[in-house]
């Protein structure tokens, strides 16, 4: 069980997370949905140990999550200017012993000898991908790993997340799109103003468009058909 | 005319020197003692010396500077804005030559400034030295980085200065300029995942860091050195010292990245006191600061790495 207790996080004391107590089964996939600015983003962070919370504690098992455990997969993928992608690659050491770059490649079609600079936002989307595949950590973050890619590399990652279960990892999942969560997903959490305001486990997982957007339909139809 | 680029360039100058803080002391005597260099230069009739990498610093801005398409777009006499911004850069250290006989190189630095605006040559990202990983390990990114954009003139001042290894002070010169260069490939601050993939505590890492990085320069100039103090062995004391000098100017540049480190940032403020401080070690009495100072922000950088590299 990975679990969270009194998580708070706040900036120039504007709180974003505010007190998450929560437990995430491990070995599952888990989506994290909410609205812009709900607080994903600064949880994955929390994670991955990128951000100090003001308090709380993360545990996997009974021990306090370190570096080590998370393999954290961001929104925007920054990667240091000047380097081809072999080289990006290389920076890491491999401690998955299954990991086989010339296979997964041969899906990708990443111009590793290329630098990166030069890529497209799904080409690095792609590559940060690879660098967290190469390590084996029992926690995967993938913070919109769908952004950028094409219908074919969207099935791919799907492909990807659904094998890292079966190794008995634990991943973080979010997404702007639901479908994907959708297709991959064993529980997704609504994080709303700071908090888990609820979970839906994979049977429940229709009413989360109603949840999430129901008011926002409403309102957004008055308002645009209003406006146009 | 209006100058808004000037202008820019002037708020820009501004926010670097609020970025370095104290030490923004240190840019003035460095500039004035560059400016005094630059006289002694045309005064003794070795004007070559200044014009030419004054003229050639401009051409590479005006080859890889990014905003020529917002200029040439967005501003009124772009040409004019770009020689000014250029004349600008410059003119304190070219403009000596008006009071010496090599006089004639003032008017002529102008010209060769006012043509650089119409040179329309774009520098094209491309990856060069393709299998450079399999010689600098590719943890060492930062040095497959800085020497793939800048293998041109890495390789034509190291040639340079090999060339003329038995003159005196020259190569030490060249080598000095190419430790200025090095400096900036710690501009740029690397991901989390890459800072944290060495798995070190944060004193550790430094350590690790300073070695592996610090062995190129000892590797790269050492060979220079040895032959030119066989040369000139009345430099032997000089010679001795220039190593560990740029070998604690490049502990220094790795140690400031770091005691300002986050994810993904550009610290490209850091330049200017790098280079102030490189160009204060050519003074005698100057010489240790770079080493106390690389004392000082070894604990500074050690620090800030605690927040990231530690649980």
């Amino acid at each position: 069980m990975i679990s969270i207790s009194g998580l708070c996080v706040s900036f120039d004391n504007n709180p974003v997370l505010k007190k998450i107590n929560v437990d995430f089964e491990q070995g599952l996939i888990h989506g994290i949905v909410g609205l812009n600015g709900a607080g994903k983003s600064t949880f994955f962070n929390v994670l991955a140990k990128s951000i100090r919370p003001d308090s709380g504690k993360l545990l996997i098992g009974k021990n306090a999550i370190t570096i080590r455990d998370t393999a954290y997969l961001e929104t925007v993928n920054y990667f240091f200017k000047g380097i081809t992608g072999t080289e990006y690659l290389k920076i890491f050491t491999q401690t998955n012993a299954d990991f086989k770059l010339s296979v997964l490649q041969d899906y990708f079609k990443l111009p590793l000898n290329e630098l990166v600079e030069n890529y497209s936002t799904g080409m690095k989307k792609k590559l940060a991908l690879l660098g967290i595949l190469k390590q084996d950590r029992p926690v995967f973050l993938m913070d919109e790993p769908f952004n950028g890619l094409d219908l074919e590399t969207n099935k791919i990652v799907e492909i990807i997340i659904t094998t890292l279960q079966e190794k008995q990892k634990t991943i973080f999942v979010s997404s702007h799109i639901i479908e994907p969560l959708f297709a991959v997903c064993d529980k997704i959490h609504l994080l709303e103003n700071g908090t888990f305001s609820k979970y839906f486990d994979k049977k429940d997982f229709d009413e989360i468009d109603n949840e999430l957007f129901a008011k926002l339909k409403y309102e957004a139809r008055e308002v645009i058909s209003g406006a146009l | 005319m209006r100058f808004p680029l000037l202008y820019i360039r002037l708020r820009q100058l501004q926010r670097e020197f609020q970025t370095i803080g104290i030490y923004a002391v240190l840019v003035l005597p460095a500039a004035f003692y560059f400016m005094w260099i630059s006289y002694r230069q045309f005064a003794n009739k070795h004007p070559y010396y200044i014009v030419i990498p004054l003229t050639f610093l401009c051409a590479m801005l005006q080859i890889n500077r990014k905003d020529k398409q917002f200029i040439f777009s967005h501003l009124e006499n772009p040409h004019w804005q770009l020689f000014t911004e250029y004349t600008a850069l410059t003119l304190p250290f070219f403009s000596a030559a008006v009071f010496t006989k090599s006089w004639l190189y003032f008017p002529l630095e102008i010209v060769a400034l006012f043509c650089l605006p119409f040179l329309h040559l774009e520098a094209r990202s491309k990856a060069v030295l393709k299998n450079m990983s399999r010689v600098i390990p590719a943890a060492h990114f930062e040095w497959i980085a800085g020497v793939r954009k800048n293998i041109a003139l890495i390789t034509a001042l190291y040639i340079l200065a090999a060339a003329f290894c038995w003159f005196r002070i020259l190569p030490l010169f060249l080598l000095w300029f190419l430790t200025t260069m090095i400096l900036s490939f710690y501009s740029e601050c690397e991901s989390l995942q890459i800072l944290r993939e060495t798995g070190q505590p944060a004193g550790k890492f430094l350590l690790l860091k300073l070695y592996g990085h610090c062995k190129y320069i000892v590797l790269f100039f050492t060979p220079l050195i040895v032959v030119n103090t066989l040369c000139n062995p009345e430099f032997l004391l000089i010679n001795l010292l220039f190593i560990p000098v740029q070998v604690a100017l490049l502990c220094f540049a790795i140690l400031l990245k770091y005691s300002l480190y986050a994810p993904n940032k550009l610290e490209t403020g850091n330049s200017v006191l790098l280079t102030s401080i490189a160009v204060l070690v050519s003074l005698p009495y100057f010489l240790p600061i770079p080493v106390i100072l690389a004392f000082i922000y070894f604990y500074k950088a050690k620090k800030n790495l605690n927040y990231y590299l530690n649980d």
